[in-house]
């Protein structure tokens, strides 16, 4: 009995914590136009965005290049969403979606790619500038 | 003191509960999709039947995935039946553009209950979509009679 209260403790303290750690400002970078580098997957991968800003509450149009490849998708400044198609050849062959982060005068993107033929599957990719 | 070990014992019973909540979550699922016809919820839109899935394979993994959604529009992606994941790109049958990609997780399924897929569809073609952004998406498959 005496061990499981002891599993209570720890439980409960586990559950309380000892704090917020996340300090969460509840705000996003507004742009993410701009030139990033990161990795995705295990590759070094550039990226250059272009954001079309649109109706001020409604997420923008986002072009520009990653890895080389053209990209057409969108950055949702309300709530740091990023997402976009990688195209070859005129049509899409990956997809993205992450979200931003900013840490001082550094921005990062985390988040996760699918390839929907061969290799098909998720991996992850992560950006920063 | 009384009070102190019924707050301890409650305690005791909440870290049992969270332990098989853990346990619980390591869930098996279908190992192929193939033949499949779901209802379909994307965004504000209802189809009863609107989503149907082939599979091509069933090994332990990611699997080729293909059918149709919504207004038969073609869809391919894939299937991970280790993770329930699973993920697919449509085309507009009428300009052949890719301009949805469909992202989810299945859920449920104990034997003849309801296969639930919820997630998330990302749009970037402003032309064949519209709007750019994230979307909802959910589908159920099933029950059966067992």
């Amino acid at each position: 009995m005496k061990t499981l209260s002891s599993a209570g403790i720890i439980l409960a303290l586990f559950c309380i914590g000892t704090g917020d750690v996340h300090a969460i400002d509840n705000a996003f970078p507004q742009r993410i136009s701009g030139f990033w580098s990161g990795f995705s997957n295990q590759t070094a991968v550039t990226a250059v965005f272009y954001e079309s800003v649109g109706t001020p509450g409604s997420c923008d149009t986002l072009t520009g290049t990653f890895g080389g490849n053209p990209v057409q998708g969108y950055y949702c400044p309300l709530s740091g969403r990023v997402g976009f198609a990688i195209f070859s050849g005129g049509q899409p062959f990956e997809v993205c979606s992450g979200t931003l982060t900013q840490s001082g005068s550094t921005n990062r993107i985390t988040g996760w790619f699918a390839y929907f033929t061969t290799p098909r599957g998720e991996y992850s990719f992560m950006l920063s500038k | 003191m009384r009070l102190l070990l019924n707050l301890l014992r409650g305690l005791t019973i909440v870290g049992i509960l969270a332990a098989s909540q853990i346990a619980s979550a390591g869930t098996v699922y279908p190992q192929t999709l193939n033949g499949t016809s779901w209802n379909v919820w994307v965004n504000n839109s209802y189809q009863s039947n609107g989503l149907t899935l082939y599979q091509t394979g069933s090994v332990n993994g990611c699997n080729e995935i293909s059918g149709a959604i919504l207004n038969g529009d073609t869809i391919w992606g894939f299937y991970c039946n280790d993770s329930g994941q699973i993920g697919f790109i449509r085309q507009k049958t009428i300009t052949g553009e890719l301009y949805q990609y469909y992202r989810g997780t299945l859920s449920g399924g104990s034997p003849c209950g309801i296969l639930f897929l919820s997630g998330s569809v990302m749009a970037w073609n402003t032309v064949a979509n519209g709007t750019p952004g994230e979307f909802s998406f959910f589908a159920t498959y099933g029950p059966f009679v067992c």
